[in-house]
């Protein structure tokens, strides 16, 4: 049965351009946030975590306020959700990104979302990236150096970044589109 | 006790030059040639006479040392070195590309079958100016490529990393190290700083370019902070490095080095050049203790040197003494012998007599 939506509640709603959902735990919005809106137009959503929130709760609250797929990012609380979303509407989501999260605990096979797994260095676990990918094969492990789970708001801009790039290439963000010319 | 052999691989020939850069006008390219086949000679022969490791190490721009890349040179010695441990003491990691410091290491240990060790070093003062990288940065680099290395060794699906100073999309290192989890990691600790690191992150440390008063209270506190870090470093996690030279008597040695000295190369790092180190010092290098790390690169007499422990110098028992006096003072398990001067023939004479004259009084002094 679906959580009731009010369950899910949308706490901020800031800049423009393509949608970006982040599902976060608390009230309090991540430091990134901010840096995020200058490229995108980010609707950060909480969930209250009494029952367990099924994919149709979460498409039902982010849906009236994105008319196109939305990149989409969650903390470890949210990563769940937001993979039963992913997972069962691809054409809702066209990137997924997941902040510190637990490993799924069954394999998402036919997975078709880009999906990377952000872990801070601070905590992340031996052999984390072979776990993560065997339940998720395509997914890519992305380690933020000095942080924890709270990676967000320890190192915004690099959070933010990788984000961006990300949300905007998908899969092919292993390419880099940085200049590395010094001088004209 | 281990025994290693250091050579910086000088440069034997025609050099106009004194100060940091050197300019290689009048280079010879036999010359070099040659300073190079007999150091791999020495390594040769010191694998041959029982030495537990050799080493090599990383430097720029002088005859000082003919080895800009270690890991090069460790791949020859994996092809003349059969047995002995192949030590990079080290790889400058703060100036280099981390992840082409993983892939090398992880070459060389599989390469030379699981004998590599890792030593992961901030360099001297002015290898910072060598690629233009920022010395107020040295240590905050070093910190990050060190933790982007060890997971390059261990994490088997690629992996992304989003540092400060280091930015990859993708990292899945081939070959892999044949010492599992990794190789031993050791890191230079003449600071402060640098042993408190060593300590918290279980590395084992290595003084160089230092003398045994400073070395012992560097030791000191390394363990004084490997203690509070819940954990007791072995004389395996200390190395000494010393200049030596060993002759069949004490008179033999010193006129050996004294001459040496009056003829050979005369060549430097850092302290050959003092603006450079000096702009280097004010951007932050050396740390909290930065006059006592500059004094202890300053150029000393020989008798100095000796009365300190810069150099071990003499007959076999001589220099037996002298080597337990370091490790009474400071529990270093490893003393890594640096060829004080290339003197050819004597040269080889003394790596034998540390082979089968003092290397076996050392293991007795420990075991």
């Amino acid at each position: 049965m679906d959580a009731p939506a009010q369950q899910i509640t949308l706490t901020h709603s800031a800049g423009s351009g393509a949608p970006v959902v982040w599902l976060h735990a608390d009230d309090k919005t991540p430091a990134a946030v901010a840096l995020l809106t200058q490229h995108f137009r980010v609707l950060g959503f909480t969930i209250a975590h009494t029952t367990s929130i099924q994919a149709d709760a979460v498409a039902n609250a982010i849906g009236p306020h994105a008319s196109e797929p939305v990149g989409l990012i969650a903390d470890a609380a949210n990563a769940h959700a937001a993979l039963s979303l992913a997972a069962a509407r691809p054409d809702l989501v066209r990137a997924l990104a997941l902040i510190a999260p637990a490993v799924p605990e069954k394999l998402l096979e036919e997975f078709k979302t880009p999906v990377m797994a952000l872990f801070g260095t601070r905590d992340a676990s031996a052999h984390i990236g072979r776990s993560m990918r065997e339940v998720i094969s395509g997914c890519h492990l992305m380690f933020v150096y000095d942080t924890d789970h709270d990676m967000a708001n320890q190192r915004p801009e690099a959070v933010e970044a990788i984000l961006r790039e990300f949300l905007i290439a998908g899969d092919r963000f292993l390419v880099t589109s940085k200049s590395s010319k010094i001088y004209p | 006790m281990k025994a290693a052999l250091f050579s910086p691989m000088r440069y034997h020939g025609p050099s106009n030059g004194s100060g940091w850069p050197v300019a290689s006008t009048t280079y010879s390219s036999e010359a070099a040639e040659k300073s190079i086949q007999s150091s791999l000679a020495q390594f040769r022969l010191a694998d041959e006479v029982g030495f537990d490791w050799v080493t090599v190490a990383e430097h720029h721009y002088a005859p000082f040392s003919l080895n800009p890349n270690p890991m090069v040179t460790a791949g020859a010695l994996t092809q003349v070195v059969r047995r002995a441990k192949i030590a990079l003491l080290g790889a400058t990691i703060p100036i280099l590309n981390p992840v082409r410091v993983a892939e090398e290491f992880a070459m060389i240990d599989t390469m030379s079958g699981g004998r590599v060790i890792a030593g992961m070093l901030r360099g001297t003062p002015n290898e910072y100016v060598t690629y233009n990288i920022s010395p107020a940065e040295s240590r905050q680099r070093f910190e990050e490529a060190l933790k982007l290395i060890v997971t390059a060794w261990t994490e088997t699906e690629p992996f992304g990393w989003q540092g400060r100073y280091y930015e990859y999309r993708t990292i899945s290192i081939w070959p892999r190290p044949v010492q599992k989890p990794y190789p031993k990691i050791y890191m230079s600790g003449s600071s402060p700083e640098s042993g408190e690191f060593a300590a918290r992150n279980r590395i084992g440390l290595g003084f160089a370019f230092t003398n045994v008063p400073l070395a012992k209270k560097a030791a000191a506190h390394y363990r004084e902070h490997a203690a509070r870090a819940g954990w007791t470093p072995t004389g395996d996690d200390v190395i000494y490095r010393v200049l030596v030279h060993v002759a069949d008597s004490d008179e033999q040695a010193l006129e050996d080095l004294t001459r040496a000295r009056e003829s050979g190369p005369r060549t430097g790092l850092s302290m050959a050049n003092r603006t450079l180190e000096g702009a280097v010092a004010d951007a932050g290098y050396y740390g909290r203790d930065r006059d006592a790390q500059r004094q202890r690169l300053m150029p000393r007499g020989l008798q100095d040197s000796i009365d300190t422990g810069q150099i071990v110098l003499g007959g076999p028992d001589t220099v037996v003494r002298q080597v337990e006096t370091i490790w009474r003072e400071l529990g270093a398990g490893i003393i890594d012998f640096t060829i004080a001067h290339d003197m050819g023939e004597k040269t080889l004479h003394a790596i034998e007599l540390l082979g089968t004259k003092v290397l076996p009084r050392m293991r007795e002094m420990v075991s």
